[in-house]
């Protein structure tokens, strides 16, 4: 059985300073200057992956995991620990980041193209990217591929009948569904948000292992329009206030904020 | 006891009641143009007393010194009741500096009652900031050596091993060492500070210079806020990967030794180990410090046997070969619990005076006992 869980690497925007906020290129926030992360979702889909394989030891067939991303150099580190962390399989698919920074449908088009040169049993990829933001490659690779997409998940178990037990949340509410493969499965907030650390031995044995590679032929695609012009707009201000009597803060919150707007004397 | 008392802007000190948070006496001085200069990772929570007991040290040292270097005066209370304020002057030599009897006794001979601390004036204007890469730590040694015995005084000197350096620097130094400076204080200083850098360090092929927005974000992050810690322990209690670290001092004739004999050590004889990393973070002209930073996967133990299977076994390695190779096993978190098992190797002929210290001023042992000395030593 074959697991294919696809990861992006973003920007932590969690360290963007208000006085750094700058429009790069005019499509978006420059970002270039931050560390990088995986992307929340996939980080719980690669783990998921992980406790899938520990699951199916001993039954057969084994799961052969497979761990998949777009982009530059900075790919190399993870899918390395990736593999540290017992993914057979570790494909990079040497892009610069921007080429499909808003492209949704490229970077579903190259996951299809691969699956269909190394067929797949699951498909798992985080519901959506900060950077990004749209929710739109899982149904992608779902609609691409012909298989059925499970979205919005939390939780994956593996049962012994080779099926999979995928809880999942819809406006509120928790269910649990038993889904036969193959299948495409979209991670939500899941109960599991964590990649596990390798050992330094373990990474010591991968360094030099080679990683694979994956050339796609050239697409292109219209579905989703790139945007044309990004702007920051103008702040509102926000803020607390100390907490003090209630006559004070009325007094402030008159005094500082609302004069001045309604034009009182 | 959590006012500040005066801010004196003639003198250049202030002076605190022991509970005042350090970030609140930063503020309230920053808004005359000045600054204590400290500036420890614990500056939101750690207050003047602590930092004092503790023997503090923040991340601007190596311009403006440890909490020893900016500590004017002091009152203090003994165990017998005797208060004792220990006036602030620029300077004096009437007899051994008693302040020394107060700076880093960790609440085991007498409690730090109000605190006074040089000021600065604060140029952040000035401030330059200066980021280079380069292949082994050892090299960094060297070159951070060069630079301190020439006589630059940065505020900020630090040097990461590739090891440590990929929790902070891989997007853009994979697999590096990674160099930062900055310098500040008036316009000419801070420049002549970073141009005397610059020229060092273009000296060296081997070093390659960052994009200053890649050091200044770094920077900006280093100290977490309580989100951050918050956001830690969640992540520890999921993925089982604690962090820990221990700091040492050492003479620049030992630092290299004692960070490959460490490193070697622990990665060979402590299972489940993630990262084995360190760096520099406070330079001077006779040395450095080196900051051990480690992480290992808890695997098979209870919470409670996790110190013992992990952090003593690796501390106890760092201890003890940093002593042996002339260094001091604590540079700035002080002995604690963790490290009174190495004390008389840390002391050696010296230690009958930390004992006569604490037997003259704590004769019952009623002040935070099992502190800086075991009682097998105390006693003896």
């Amino acid at each position: 059985m074959k697991l294919l869980t696809c990861f992006k690497l973003c920007p932590d925007m969690d360290k963007l300073r208000q006085q750094d906020f700058e429009i790069s290129g005019g499509k978006g926030l420059e970002t270039s200057f931050l560390p990088n992360m995986i992307n929340c979702f996939d980080e719980s889909g690669l783990e998921f992956g992980i406790r899938l394989s520990e699951k199916s030891e001993g039954l057969e067939p084994n799961i052969e995991k497979t761990a998949f991303t777009i982009g530059g150099d900075a790919s190399e580190m993870y899918l390395r620990t990736l593999k540290a962390l017992g993914y057979e399989h570790c494909v990079l698919v040497k892009k610069d980041e921007d080429e499909f920074r808003y492209s949704p449908c490229m970077v579903a088009q190259t996951i299809a193209e691969y699956v269909g040169e190394n067929p797949q049993d699951i498909i798992v990829m985080g519901k959506e990217a900060p950077n990004g933001n749209n929710s739109a490659t899982a149904q992608l690779v779902s609609v691409l591929t012909g298989r059925p997409l499970i979205s919005s998940v939390i939780d994956v178990k593996f049962c012994d009948d080779g099926t999979l037990t995928v809880t999942v949340t819809n406006d509120g509410d928790v269910y649990e569904q038993t889904v036969a493969l193959p299948v495409v499965l979209s991670i939500g907030n899941a109960v599991i948000s964590k990649l596990r650390v390798p050992t330094l031995k373990q990474r010591m044995k991968c360094k030099d292992l080679p990683l694979e590679h994956f050339k796609p032929a050239e697409t292109s695609c219209a579905m989703f329009p790139e945007p044309m012009r990004a702007v920051i707009p103008d702040r509102r201000r926000g803020g607390y206030l100390s907490p003090y009597s209630g006559s004070e803060a009325v007094d402030d919150i008159q005094g500082k904020f609302l004069k001045g707007r309604l034009g009182e004397a | 006891m959590n006012k500040i008392l005066n801010i004196d802007e003639v003198n250049m000190q202030a002076t605190a009641e022991c509970g005042v948070v350090l970030e609140d006496l930063e503020n309230a001085v920053r808004k005359y143009g000045l600054t204590t200069g400290h500036s420890p990772q614990s500056k939101p929570i750690a207050m003047m007393g602590g930092l004092v007991a503790t023997r503090s040290i923040g991340q601007f040292s190596t311009l403006y010194g440890g909490i020893e270097d900016m500590l004017a005066g002091v009152e203090t209370v003994f165990p017998d009741g005797q208060i004792c304020d220990i006036k602030a002057v620029p300077r004096r030599s009437a007899g051994p500096d008693i302040r020394h009897i107060v700076l880093g006794n960790e609440g085991t001979t007498n409690f730090i009652t109000r605190v006074t601390v040089k000021l600065w004036k604060y140029y952040p204007e000035y401030q330059e900031v200066l980021g280079f890469t380069l292949d082994k730590m050892q090299d960094g040694m060297k070159i951070m050596r060069e630079i301190m015995v020439a006589g630059y005084r940065p505020s900020v000197a630090r040097l990461y091993d590739a090891e440590d350096g990929k929790e902070h620097f891989s997007h853009f130094a994979p697999g590096k060492c990674v160099m930062v400076f900055v310098t500040e204080g008036p316009q000419l200083v801070s420049h002549a500070n970073a141009e005397g850098i610059r020229a060092i360090m273009a000296k060296h092929s081997e070093c390659t210079p960052v994009e200053t927005k890649l050091i200044e974000n770094w920077f900006a992050n280093l100290n977490w806020d309580a989100a951050r810690i918050e956001e830690e322990r969640k992540e520890v209690l999921e993925t089982n990967n604690v962090c820990c670290t221990t700091e040492i001092s050492a003479p620049w004739s030992a630092v290299e030794q004692i960070y490959n004999v460490c490193k070697k050590r622990v990665v060979e004889e402590i299972p489940d180990i993630t990262i084995f990393g360190a760096h520099g973070s406070h330079c001077y002209s006779n040395g450095m410090n080196l900051y051990f930073v480690y992480w290992y996967n808890v695997v098979d133990c209870t919470p409670e046997e996790e110190i013992n299977k992990y952090h003593l076994p690796i501390k106890k390695i760092i201890c003890e070969e940093t002593i042996k190779a002339g260094g001091s096993m604590c540079h700035h978190h002080g002995v604690g619990k963790h490290r009174i098992h190495w004390i008389d190797q840390e002391h050696g002929s010296a230690l009958p005076m930390l004992k006569k210290i604490k037997a003259a001023f704590d004769p019952n042992g009623i002040m935070n006992p099992g502190d800086i000395l075991p009682y097998y030593i105390e006693k003896k």
